[in-house]
């Protein structure tokens, strides 16, 4: 498991004592991230309609989550998503997750 | 009165929504608005384009061939259960009873003209489905309410 740089830092923003982060739940870890809920208009058709979706997206620890991959199933603040996708942030101590609902 | 294109969608749409099969929602003109993901699936119709030519036949003075393009659009979502462009499927197997009408003789004959499949995964999967009607008609070249 690599190491980074500050990573008890991220471990002290995602505690329940800052008030940032919610539930995160994969598999028997039971711990914590920040999610984002942000609306987008998806598959207009010549700049009309189209569906209003939302981007969930879910920042943990990279440490605290090990194993997390794409179609990973998890659980944010009491509802269960897959992980669509995934990518590690700045030096890798955080991993940042794009979640699709089941 | 309103133009035989008009009349044309608007007899496509009531065409759309007699004895619709179950799962196949109601047809609507021109909807702006994004859906909301509760309210898919969805069916969205509208003109896109038309091409016109001269057509110098005609008992009532010069007449004109147009050929309408109008797109029926689908849109649907997938689930664990079910791929987005499977979501859209009943939708389009009904969408296509539209191809050979004439719709009461407003139109000389309808045609697929082309479907193309987007999709986009965001809280769900989303999918949606252009599917392109020809629609060849005349008027008078003078006045688009009489067909000719």
């Amino acid at each position: 498991m690599p190491t980074y740089f500050g990573d008890a830092d991220i471990a002290s923003i995602m505690s329940d004592a800052r008030g940032f982060s919610v539930p995160v739940v994969f598999g028997a870890i039971n711990g914590r991230g920040i999610v984002d809920y942000v609306d987008k208009t998806v598959l207009p058709s010549l700049g009309i309609t189209g569906v209003s979706g939302k981007v969930i997206t879910v920042d943990i620890q990279t440490t605290a989550f090990p194993g997390i991959v794409v179609g990973s199933s998890i659980t944010v603040d009491g509802t269960n998503y897959k992980v669509r996708d995934r990518s590690q942030v700045g030096d890798g101590a955080e991993t940042h997750l794009l979640c699709v609902g089941v | 009165m309103s133009t035989i294109r008009d009349q044309i969608i608007e007899a496509a749409i009531a065409k759309l929504n007699t004895s619709t099969p179950v799962g196949v929602p109601t047809a609507t003109r021109l909807r702006m608005t994004p859906y909301e993901p509760e309210e898919l699936p969805a069916i969205n119709v509208f003109p896109v384009r038309e091409e016109v030519r001269s057509d110098p036949a005609g008992r009532f003075g010069p007449v004109v061939m147009r050929s309408m393009t109008f797109r029926v659009l689908l849109h649907a979502r997938g689930s664990d259960t079910v791929s987005p462009d499977k979501a859209l499927d009943d939708m389009a197997a009904w969408v296509s009873h539209l191809g050979g009408q004439q719709f009461g003789g407003l139109a000389i004959d309808t045609e697929e003209s082309s479907l193309e499949w987007l999709y986009e995964e965001e809280d769900f999967a989303y999918s949606s489905l252009a599917i392109d009607f020809r629609v060849d008609f005349k008027t008078l070249k003078s006045d688009q309410t009489k067909a000719a």
